[in-house]
């Protein structure tokens, strides 16, 4: 079975809630956004399962909390989408201004 | 009617040493509301827009909202309006805290304050009565020593103050008044009051603070605390992320998105910003939450003592804003640094921002060889990521010395007086220094800076829906008119003088309930951001009188060059695309090809 590598980063206070910076999570190739997410909430903390993948997977899709190469996912198909090995996953906290 | 307002205006002449009331109109009061609106009215009334704003003709405007000081939430801050002397524009800048309340509770809507008083002086507005008192002792006196002296001289456990630093005194064009806490930060407010020789002000009230309805209004405020309470419901809102690690955490977010304008806009990205982020100062220092009046975010975060290399830091912040003026845009990501940095702005007085900028624009001007490594002497070398070159340039400009004498006018002043092309990259609009963002990677930013009447300022922007995907970030396309409407939208909140992050959580109907059910005053929102509108056009009126004109309404040259390190897949920003946002923007607005109101709109916006 083929695999692919995919860089997972948590950025600002998304580090803290996961307990961990930058990792590269191996994974069956073809994998889908949502095989990323159900693999790693096998081992990343109670907290963050309950305040970012729960609501991720269940809740409506809050569009600023996870990118995928720079691109927001906004929306529930999006989860489906196809990973390519070497796509860079970023968890990240919501900003507003102005 | 209009039960929650005091309907009373406090002039305070230095020069003569005198208190006049005044009592406000009832048409004036329902035409412009309250906060930026009172203060734009009066200021566009009363001053001269050719004006030296260091000259006692200059007047500055204290000013509350007809929610300030009730139990609805998110209505804590104070507003400031005077003409800016690093712009020469109109200015209205705000803070939160408590002020507000004791003005409110004192029993006044406006506090006017002019002349120039002979010797330095603070004021005192309390029940035991209204005072100018002189201080030469407080001369050079950090803000904190400053508040707390005041507080013991009036003797008055419920004293609330808003005061300046050294640079204020010394006229450094972005020093900002600081209360308490809370930073009066942009665009120089504190150089007015240290050209007026005031170097603090205490307020302490204890009147009623009425609403038209207690039941109702009772009613209007459990709406706004529902609405609040289930925005925060989410663990994944904003408001719930600034509640918890201020608002510092943004650079993280700015960051992901390759937005965060590092080493002076070569670059949209820091590899070291995980060194200065919100979980970075979370896990390095001794914080807890701080709130404004009857805030549930709670989004300020103060410091605990700490030690740096620097002498000891106590602060709150520094704020994502800070992170970026002094870190980032510096290539600097040592946290202690930023940490005593924005101590020494609060105990100077200085816009973290504009102060940020000033010193990342000297580390420019020697990485291009226009000034000499060796400018800071004590063997420092001046160059990105030394943060022993901040610190000291911070203490230079606060007292101007030596380059810091230049810096403190401001990057637009100071690249006049350097030369050598350094114009092309002084990043200022309209003289105010660039706030945390990139108009070059943000077309809602590029037009927000070019046309502010403050500068370029981020207050009223599209940066959630650019930063979400919501927007694409370098599309030009309907940008200018989704610019102007969250102008209008924002000046209208801000004559109830809402906190920013209130809108983010209420939707537009809770405002208006809470007004109508504290002052009868009745509206529906075309109308509401209407008033908003026309509150932008007496600014823009003011400033062209001033000499600002469409004219300024631009970037220097460097937002039109393609940043080093930019994302492949995006467009930087064209002298083309820049021209059609300007001309949309225009055009959106019923102004003429120049930017100016046309008189046609000007009528039907109820300007005279």
């Amino acid at each position: 079975m083929s695999t692919m590598k995919v860089n997972v980063r948590y950025a600002g206070m998304m580090r803290i809630i996961a307990g961990r910076q930058d990792s590269v999570v191996e994974l069956p190739s073809p994998s889908t956004l949502r095989d990323l997410l159900l693999l790693l909430a096998k081992d990343l903390p109670e907290e963050f399962k309950r305040k970012v993948i729960d609501p991720l997977q269940f809740d409506s899709v809050f569009p600023m909390i996870l990118m995928i190469n720079r691109e927001n996912i906004r929306e529930r198909a999006q989860f489906e989408r196809p990973l390519t090995d070497g796509d860079l996953v970023i968890f990240v906290p919501p900003m507003e201004g102005g | 009617m209009l039960d929650c307002y005091n309907k009373k205006l406090l002039r305070v002449n230095l020069t003569h040493r005198t208190f006049t009331e005044e009592t406000l109109d009832n048409e004036f009061i329902k035409r412009w509301i309250g906060g930026m609106g009172f203060g734009t009215r009066l200021l566009t009334e009363e001053l001269d827009p050719g004006i030296d704003p260091f000259g006692p003709e200059n007047k500055i405007f204290i000013c509350v909202g007809p929610l300030t000081g009730t139990s609805a939430p998110l209505f804590a801050q104070t507003c400031i309006m005077t003409k800016s002397p690093l712009t020469g524009g109109i200015l209205n800048t705000y803070a939160g805290g408590h002020l507000g309340s004791a003005i409110k509770s004192a029993g006044y809507e406006v506090i006017v304050i002019e002349g120039k008083a002979n010797g330095l002086v603070y004021l005192s507005i309390t029940p035991d009565g209204q005072k100018i008192v002189d201080c030469p002792e407080l001369k050079g006196k950090p803000v904190k020593e400053t508040e707390t002296a005041v507080k013991a001289a009036v003797g008055r456990d419920d004293l609330h103050t808003m005061a300046i630093g050294l640079a204020g005194e010394n006229r450094v064009r972005y020093g900002c008044v600081i209360s308490e806490t809370r930073a009066f930060g942009r665009g120089g407010a504190g150089a007015v009051f240290g050209s007026k020789n005031l170097k603090a002000i205490g307020v302490a009230g204890l009147g009623d603070i009425r609403v038209l309805s207690n039941e109702e209004f009772q009613s209007a405020v459990n709406a706004a605390y529902d609405a609040i309470k289930e925005e925060m419901s989410h663990p994944w809102s904003v408001v719930t992320s600034f509640s918890q690690s201020g608002t510092i955490d943004g650079v993280a977010m700015i960051n992901a998105n390759d937005a965060l304008a590092t080493k002076y806009h070569h670059m949209t990205h820091f590899d070291k910003a995980s060194n200065i982020d919100g979980a970075a100062f979370m896990e390095k220092y001794e914080t807890r939450s701080i709130a404004c009046q009857g805030c549930q975010v709670h989004c300020g975060v103060l410091r605990q003592p700490k030690k740096t290399r620097w002498g000891e830091a106590w602060t709150r912040g520094p704020e994502y804003e800070t992170a970026y003026s002094l870190g980032s845009l510096c290539f600097n990501d040592d946290s202690d640094m930023l940490l005593r940095a924005n101590d020494l702005a609060e105990e100077y007085g200085m816009d973290t921002l504009s102060l940020g900028v000033n010193v990342a624009f000297a580390m420019e001007c020697a990485d291009r060889k226009i000034l000499p490594r060796d400018i800071l002497g004590d063997g420092l070398t001046l160059k990105f990521g030394n943060a022993d070159a901040t610190i000291k340039l911070i203490h230079m400009i606060a007292n101007r010395e030596g380059l810091g004498d230049t810096l403190a006018e401001g990057v637009r002043l100071a690249s006049q007086k350097i030369g050598q092309g350094t114009q092309s990259f002084a990043l200022q609009v309209k003289g105010m220094e660039f706030a945390a963002w990139m108009p070059e990677r943000m077309r809602g930013i590029t037009t927000t800076f070019a046309t502010a009447n403050r500068g370029a300022c981020h207050k009223r922007a599209p940066i959630g829906l650019e930063l979400a995907g919501i927007l694409q970030k370098d599309q030009v396309e309907g940008r200018a008119a989704i610019v102007a409407e969250i102008q209008n939208r924002v000046n209208a909140l801000f004559t109830l003088i809402a906190c920013r992050f209130a809108e983010m959580a209420m939707p537009t109907a809770v405002f208006l309930n809470l007004l109508k059910t504290s002052s009868g005053i009745e509206m529906d929102e075309a109308e509401f951001v209407k008033r908003g509108e026309a509150i932008w056009n007496l600014e823009r009126l003011f400033n062209m009188n001033a000499g600002i004109d469409g004219s300024e309404d631009k970037l220097p040259d460097i937002c039109f060059e393609r940043p080093e390190v930019f994302p492949e897949d995006a467009k930087h920003l064209t002298h083309e695309d820049f021209a059609t946002l300007m001309r949309d923007y225009y055009e959106y607005r019923g102004w003429d090809s120049q930017g100016r109101p046309t008189p046609e709109r000007l009528q039907e916006l109820g300007i005279t």
